[in-house]
């Protein structure tokens, strides 16, 4: 007995692989064990504290479909999307946020994704609007490079983990050439093989050589980006406000 | 230094860019169509891939097809008389930079514009075959913008607009006087008819696809214009009429605006200014109000008004014009005039009407909706309160507030002790706005 009620006043922490699918088992066991956990993290990193009881949900394929499901009937794809969006951020406390936007949208139903006004319907929006600003900045600033063999590599260092959303745009624009973007940050490689993409590990990940005519590109490209500009228009400070550079900062070129 | 043969690419790079570089579009929107083949994809909202030192994006391969010309207009940097390195390129070295270029992801498409060689006629050629390479060949499928040939014939335009996404005709200078002075080889009509040709095209392709299953799509992302400003004597309020009626009887997509830099020496032209930037700020600032805001031109401008004021943006300057309409509600004016306090746009504003629906807001709210209250705090009010309690609504004291844009409170606070000595027209020096944001972005 005494034993139990050490148990009962330690806090719930639920812990997950780090997939989405993961996070979405949590919930469920959350949901129907009717508890209501104190923090979700994945095991990823891991800081174990003594008033915690951890307890590890293995991720199953059935039950990460059907909250899903669920996901999309009460939050609809806008709310659905706002969450995926979350889950791939850097926000340190992503997933509880996830955790009681599901909660409330159980409750409310899609219109919950309006109610800007209550806190985590908020902060899930603000984390959101940051993965889209920072996805569109790259989307515009990554910049690839031809290798031998034609293959295309790109470097990028996201705070956020976007290429789940970075590779659709860049897989219809690109079509029929195979590509690589490579995230620093995260230590992935987004692959894209002219037929499907993936993501993986960057482990052994090593890019071969320039292709024979980059450095004549990359010369043009200079040639062109410092003949565009209006000298009598300067504005260094409106350039730099606008291509940070911070983007910049790994972009693989021609020294 | 005339024109060499056998210039290597880099050099034409550096001479045809350098020539196109006056031309103020560089916009990749409005275009999601993918009947071009296998490569490239133009995104309907268009995508900035660099900036450069002048802060103006950079996201179409700008360039002309060639630097010569057989005009001379007198505010034209690649005009005849003007002695500056001219090059052409071939089609195919187009096509390939291009390509080579949107494959890295420095560029979202191809602008491509030129001075008239030879005749109107065989220029259009020229841009047509490089389309056609790029089309065809290549298999391209993303953003091209290029410009129409005044003086060719209706035939190459059409064929022209067919390949293309986008197309523009200058109408260069505000009004036909200036054309007749500084371009005397250019009339009214002759720079009107291809963009009316270009109109007609558009319609004519939108009645077609209702009857047709499919039909080719003739400039899907519209046309665009481009006017000097600053070179002559035009008021705004002629300029946005101007740019008012392009919009209502040409549905053009843009109007750009560029102030002028001294290009020529002629004696009719103004010398050793420095651009209006600020002027051509404003004037994109009205031109945004036209074309999202629901404003006309003769609200924000009049005969007797006719100059946009240099220290307040013409929204603000409507609202301390109409301080009668104010303060509104937040939780129940309508849309439109949502959209007319200053401080809140498009996005704001949707997103204010769909929050409300949820719960009625107080300014605590709006600052969580991300609504920048520095402007709209003097012309709002949340459950019939202002922001502040201690905020005045007359005229003066709003425009000294605005034109300083310093911290709301402090305004409040210096004002209360200091309006028992002295008038505040002389409290608060404005100081001078930097420019935020220029012309083909978005």
């Amino acid at each position: 007995m005494a034993f139990d009620s050490v148990f009962e006043d330690k806090q719930i922490h639920y812990t997950y692989d780090g997939s989405f699918e993961g996070l979405l088992c949590v919930i469920h066991k959350a949901v129907y064990s009717r508890t209501i956990p104190a923090n979700i993290t994945s095991e990823k990193g891991l800081q174990l504290s003594l008033n915690s009881l951890y307890v590890h949900v293995p991720t199953e394929k059935e039950k990460a479909l059907k909250v899903l499901d669920a996901m999309k009937k009460h939050a609809g794809n806008f709310g659905s999307k706002r969450l995926y969006y979350v889950f791939l951020s850097d926000a340190p406390n992503k997933d509880m946020i996830i955790y009681k936007y599901l909660m409330l949208a159980f409750k409310n139903g899609t219109k919950i994704n309006n109610a800007l006004s209550q806190l985590t319907v908020c902060e899930a929006f603000k984390i959101c609007e940051n993965v889209s600003r920072e996805t569109e900045k790259f989307r515009q600033f990554t910049r690839f490079c031809v290798m031998e063999g034609g293959v295309q590599y790109a470097r990028i260092t996201p705070k956020n983990e976007i290429l789940p959303i970075l590779m659709p745009f860049f897989v219809n624009r690109l079509r029929i050439i195979p590509f690589v973007i490579h995230d620093l940050t995260h230590d992935l490689c987004a692959v894209y093989d002219t037929n499907k993409w993936y993501i993986t590990t960057s482990e052994g990940i090593s890019p071969p050589d320039f292709s024979l005519g980059e450095k004549a590109v990359q010369r043009q490209w200079k040639t062109f980006f410092n003949a565009i500009s209006i000298k009598e228009r300067i504005n260094t400070e409106l350039q730099k406000q606008n291509m940070p550079s911070r983007y910049f900062k790994d972009v693989w070129s021609v020294k | 230094m005339k024109g060499r043969e056998n210039v290597d690419i880099n050099e034409k790079l550096k001479i045809l860019a350098d020539s196109a570089k006056y031309d103020a579009s560089c916009s990749s929107s409005g275009s999601e169509r993918s009947s071009f083949g296998s490569f490239g994809a133009p995104t309907a909202a268009g995508c900035c891939h660099a900036f450069s030192s002048d802060g103006r994006c950079i996201s179409l391969l700008k360039i002309l097809y060639t630097n010569y010309c057989i005009n001379d207009c007198k505010y034209c940097h690649n005009r005849s008389s003007n002695d500056i390195p001219r090059a052409t390129f071939t089609p195919k070295e187009i096509a390939t930079l291009c390509i080579e270029f949107y494959r890295r992801n420095y560029i979202e498409g191809l602008f491509l514009s030129s001075g008239i060689i030879k005749s109107p006629d065989y220029t259009a050629e020229r841009l047509l075959e490089t389309l056609r390479l790029l089309r065809y060949e290549y298999k391209f499928n993303g953003y091209i913008h290029v410009k129409a040939i005044p003086g060719a014939s209706p035939e190459l335009t059409r064929a022209l607009g067919l390949l293309a996404d986008r197309m523009s005709a200058n109408i260069e200078l505000p009004s036909e006087t200036s054309l007749k002075i500084l371009a005397p080889q250019k009339t009214r009509e002759s720079v009107l008819s291809p963009i009316r040709l270009i109109k007609n095209g558009i319609e004519e392709s939108r009645d077609k696809t209702l009857s047709l299953r499919r039909a080719p799509s003739f400039v899907p992302a519209g046309q665009s214009t481009q006017m000097i400003i600053g070179a002559t004597k035009e008021n705004d309020y002629q300029i946005l009429k101007l740019t008012e009626g392009l919009y209502k009887k040409f549905s053009l997509k843009r109007v750009y605006f560029s102030a002028y830099i001294p290009v020529g020496n002629h004696p009719i032209l103004p010398k050793d200014i420095s651009p209006p930037l600020l002027r051509e700020h404003r004037l994109y600032q009205a031109d945004w109000l036209l074309r999202f805001y629901g404003f006309s031109a003769s609200e924000i401008l009049s005969e007797k008004n006719p100059v946009l004021d240099p220290l307040l943006d013409p929204k603000c300057n409507w609202a301390m014009n109409n301080l009668h309409l104010f303060p509104i509600e937040i939780n129940t004016a309508p849309y439109e005039m949502l959209l007319r306090v200053p401080g809140i746009g498009v996005v704001c504003a949707r997103r204010i009407i769909a929050a409300r629906r949820e719960a009625s807001l107080d300014f605590e709210a709006l600052k969580k909706l991300r609504v920048v209250l520095k402007r709209a705090a003097y012309f709002i009010t949340c459950k019939g309160k202002y922001m502040y309690p201690v905020l005045k609504t007359n005229y003066d004291f709003i425009y000294n507030s605005l034109c300083a844009g310093s911290p709301m409170i402090a305004e409040v606070k210096r004002h209360e002790q200091l309006s028992l000595f002295s008038s505040f027209d002389s409290l608060l020096p404005p100081p001078a706005e930097k420019i935020t944001s220029v012309t083909g972005q978005f």
